[in-house]
């Protein structure tokens, strides 16, 4: 049914650079996928921490200048009394909050679509108080000849998602925020629906029920609306939390195709497709019993953060190929092959 | 030495509460806060009324000094049985708040529904009829607001997401898609409004700018305190605040506003200017509907004078 | 017939309350927590006033008779803006207890910022000018009274570090200087089931008595609502305060009235001083709902009484 490759994992911190000398690499993973001329690019999460140095709190932090955002350290002394230690997550100083882990985006590039060679630069970094506590969870979707990437903006105001656009992954133009906090898992669809462009999304409903997938309609890609609440969290162990969209929907001839992730039982993330009506995408046509994605190898159940397998980045060729970039364990990049007959057969 | 001194900038009306439960020809649970208008002369309030079985709904009161009003037992909206809206209705809707654009009165109303709270949009002419335009928002965001003109030729909006409880705003192209969002203003630790803030009336278009009313909470071991506060912001850029009050205008202090269903509240979602007065239409308690006035030019002198203050 | 007895062993005074925010001069949010002192006949009240951005600070209001009083037309303590004590202060002064020791008047007042509360000692000849002294806690520390003698040579304090889950319970602690404190011993805890259950502090600086040094103090119970704060007394030995020699078993006074219930905080009464008069009639002054100051008195023998039975 799916194949995971034999390489796994395909991508590891250490085979990246920080962006700053002081900085440790933590993670590369969570990656949008796209293949662009002959290349796969895959726009990876690094998340970074500091070098520790006894006796010191040592974070990162990003400064903002003239629209760009550089990396700083933050270091005080374990006993100044500026400080308070939060938890493993942070810390506060002089009453500012600091996380001890903070991510930005970086291009890995291959021509076969299993090694890869992470860029030394960052692509997308932090640059306005809004994504200060970083930026995560690159998706890209190609529309005519224009790559749209999305991703997740971090500030003391919880996550919300942004925009941005480019043509040869060098030159980026930030739209800013399509998607207000609490909001982050938009998948936007390769084409027009009726006229209209269209996304998944996940807003941290919590009125009467679980964050859930949400799907919204926009003229321009910029502004939103229309927004309706199609998949909502089911009753079985893999989405006892939440669940929340992956990568661009894939036009198929039965439906729109879509996998999701489930955060269930013991914080344990897994991938279910679903199908939604070409037409109308709103309306949700078949939906997987079981997961087609779960954590068993130990890659995907010991790490930073074990037991996760999260995709936001997948690569369908035109023989029906599927490849499955995913994180695991928010730590590294793992791959996994499936088809379209095979995900369109067991819906 | 007693009554010299004006403790709250807004003075309260001597005949408060305006609408109170036992002035209502019919039986309800509670009063809520109202949106104001004032069209030919005559003053209309969209009331949002809780009933006895816990739903909300708007009431249209009308008044022809401003003072005494006359509600109309019959709800103006309740929850909608239309396919596109009865999700996001089924436990009411509340908190209208008003602007005349374009010739029309624009009607953002938050719908209580499974899916938690979302703005919506509605529009009408004369008040007798209205017609849905839209679900406007993401869910979880309260206290919508539209501006009375295009700012930079795009319709623009204020909003509270529930993540980090401060006001946001967006632009449109056509009033139902939403985007460009940034922050307006936001708590301040250790002041009144230390841990909430919302939009309170619809922004009114003055010669400094935007005048912006909002609630504020400082949460207290027996619960929050809501309080009114202002600001002003930049004409062309509201996200640019040009003055903020660091007091409040009104707290609560009289029964009214001390003692009901929610203590120690005083909220408004709809004032009136006329000429330089303002009347602040405001919910005391969650309990009855007051008014307090004020001059224009004190709201904006505690704006730009207010660092002075302690 | 035999009167029955009262709910409250204080008795209110019908004019209560005797401060709120109409009595002071200037633009503010709400007066509450006091401490009294008499000098040379007249009664000076240090009083806690939010003012309308929020934080608190001191005023001082005057009376002939104790239960009449007129506030200065100006703050008499506001938070430092710069200097050593301004970064602990953001947040304002809460809470002044005033104590006269070796010629000297003390205030003990929590200093509340965003690293939390913590408690400082200032000192005044005349409640003209005031001079800060020094810190004399940590954060997570507040409602510390001084006692008005040394106890074996060294000054004496209560205090309320604040434990595990936000329960509080009151300590004694001593110093050479009034800057430097050791020897932190508890005295009173919470007690589970009863209206003190949830948290205690000191209140009002330590009365000596014949049976030992009185201690009236606050404490609360937690409900759906929020806390109900009422007032108790404790007895601690003369020698050695960590000593209990008995504690009331009822509260002394409970939140009843409007003004003691209604307000920013509901249901509190807090006080933060007394005053004994020369015939033994205590005047205690109390916070009501942290929006008005008020009075209650009682006789010192009944204070003494209560706390046996």
């Amino acid at each position: 049914m799916i194949q995971r490759n034999p390489a796994n994992p395909i991508i590891k911190p250490e085979d990246t650079r920080p962006s700053h000398n002081r900085y440790r690499v933590r993670g590369t993973f969570n990656p949008g996928a796209v293949k662009f001329g002959d290349e796969t690019i895959l726009l990876l999460r690094v998340s970074e921490d500091c070098l520790p140095r006894e006796g010191y709190v040592a974070v990162p932090y990003y400064r903002f200048e003239a629209g760009k955002g550089f990396a700083e350290i933050l270091e005080v002394k374990m006993d100044d009394p500026d400080v308070q230690l939060k938890d493993t997550r942070g810390v506060v100083h002089k009453g500012k909050d600091y996380l001890s882990t903070i991510s930005h985006i970086r291009l890995a590039r291959s021509r076969d679509g299993i090694h890869f060679t992470v860029d030394d630069k960052p692509f997308i970094y932090p640059c306005n108080e809004s994504e200060c506590f970083g930026v995560e969870d690159a998706r890209v979707t190609k529309i005519d000849d224009l790559y749209y990437i999305n991703y997740t903006v971090v500030s003391g105001d919880g996550f919300a998602t942004a925009l941005a656009t480019t043509q040869d992954f060098i030159n980026i133009e930030q739209k800013g925020i399509i998607f207000a906090p609490q909001n982050k898992d938009v998948s936007i669809f390769p084409e027009k629906v009726n006229g209209k462009y269209c996304a998944l999304h996940r807003p941290n409903n919590e009125g009467f029920g679980l964050p859930s997938i949400w799907y919204s309609e926009s003229p321009d890609l910029i502004h939103w609306g229309n927004h309706k609440c199609i998949l909502r969290p089911r009753n079985m162990i893999w989405e006892e939390m939440k669940i929340g969209g992956g990568a661009a929907p894939i036009k198929t001839s039965e439906g729109w195709l879509e996998i999701y992730h489930g955060k269930g039982r013991d914080q344990m993330y897994s991938l279910f497709p679903v199908l939604l009506d070409l037409e109308d995408p709103s309306v949700v046509l078949k939906r997987a019993k079981e997961p087609i994605l779960f954590p068993i190898e130990s890659y995907e159940t010991e790490g930073f953060f074990p037991n996760v397998v999260f995709s936001n980045g997948i690569i369908h060729e035109d023989n029906g190929r599927i490849l499955i970039y995913y994180g695991a364990c928010d730590e590294t990049v793992c791959l996994a092959e499936t088809s379209i007959d095979m995900l369109l057969s067991i819906l | 030495m007693s009554g010299k001194f004006r403790h709250d900038i807004v003075h309260r009306w001597e005949g408060n509460p305006v609408i109170a439960l036992d002035d209502l020809t019919f039986t309800t649970n509670n009063i809520y806060s109202a949106a104001a208008v004032k069209k030919n002369g005559e003053y209309i309030l969209l009331v949002t009324m809780e009933d006895l079985e816990g739903k909300t709904s708007i009431h249209l009161a009308k008044s022809e000094d401003g003072y005494h009003f006359d509600v109309e037992e019959t709800s103006f909206m309740t929850s909608s049985t239309d396919d596109s809206f009865r999700a996001f209705e089924t436990m009411g809707v509340r908190e209208a708040r008003i602007t005349f654009m374009e010739e029309r009165y624009y009607i953002v109303y938050l719908g209580v529904g499974h899916h938690g709270f979302v703005l919506c949009l509605a529009v009408t002419d004369d008040f007798r009829t209205v017609k849905r335009l839209g679900v406007i928002s993401e869910p979880e965001t309260k206290a919508g607001a539209l501006f009375a003109s295009k700012i930079n030729g795009k319709y623009a909006r204020l909003e509270r997401p529930k993540a980090g409880d401060r006001i946001w705003m967006s632009y449109s192209n056509d009033l139902l898609t939403w985007g460009e969002s940034d922050v307006v203003i936001s708590p301040r630790s250790g002041f009144w409004d230390s841990d909430l803030i919302g939009c309170a009336f619809t922004p009114i278009e003055i010669e400094e700018g935007w005048l912006l009313g909002y609630y504020g909470i400082k949460n207290t071991s027996s619960g929050p305190i809501t309080r009114l506060g202002a600001a002003i912001l930049d004409r062309e850029n509201p996200c640019k605040v040009i003055a903020r009050s660091n007091i409040p205008i009104i707290s609560p202090r009289k029964d009214y506003e001390r003692i009901g269903d929610m203590t120690n509240v005083v909220m408004s979602s709809g004032a009136i200017l006329e000429e330089d007065i303002l009347k602040i239409y405001y919910a005391a308690a969650d309990n009855c509907l007051c008014l307090g006035t004020t001059k224009l030019a004190d709201i904006v002198k505690t704006c730009i004078e207010s660092t002075k203050e302690f | 017939m035999a009167r029955k007895r009262e709910r409250d062993l204080l008795h209110r005074w019908e004019g209560n309350p005797i401060l709120t925010v109409e009595d002071i001069p200037f633009r503010c949010n709400t007066v509450f927590n006091g401490s009294p002192i008499k000098i040379n006949g007249e009664y000076l009240i240090l009083l806690r006033v939010e003012g309308q951005q929020g934080y608190s600070f001191f005023a001082l209001a005057r009376g002939e008779d104790g239960y009449y009083f007129d506030v200065d037309p100006e703050p008499v303590m506001m938070p430092e803006k710069q200097g050593f004590f301004a970064k602990y202060e953001t947040r304002g002064l809460e809470d002044p207890r005033i104590t006269f020791l070796d010629g000297k008047y003390y205030i003990l007042y929590t200093a509340a910022s965003d690293y939390g509360s913590r408690i400082a000692i200032a000192k005044t000849d005349d409640f003209k000018s005031y001079e800060r002294v020094s810190f004399i806690s940590e954060p997570g520390n507040k409602d510390c009274v001084l006692f008005p003698e040394k106890i074996n040579g060294k000054f004496a304090r209560l205090d309320r570090p604040l434990g595990s889950s936000d329960v509080g319970s009151i300590w004694v602690s001593y110093s050479e200087d009034l800057i430097h404190w050791g020897y932190h011993e508890p005295v009173i805890e919470p007690r589970p089931g009863y209206w003190d259950a949830h948290r205690i502090g000191a209140s009002v600086p330590p009365i000596k008595t014949d049976k030992g040094w009185l201690e009236i103090y606050h404490g609360f119970k937690m409900t759906s609502c929020g806390p109900i704060y009422r007032m108790g007394t404790v007895l601690m030995d003369l020698q050695n305060p960590a000593k209990v020699i008995a504690r009331s078993g009822e509260a002394i006074l409970s939140p009843r009235e409007k003004y003691e219930r209604v307000g920013d905080v509901n249901n509190v009464v807090f006080a933060c001083g007394a005053i004994v008069e020369p015939d033994d009639h205590v005047k205690i002054y109390y916070g009501g709902a942290d929006t008005s100051l008020c009075v209650a008195t009682v006789y010192l023998d009944k204070l003494i009484e209560e706390t046996f039975s």
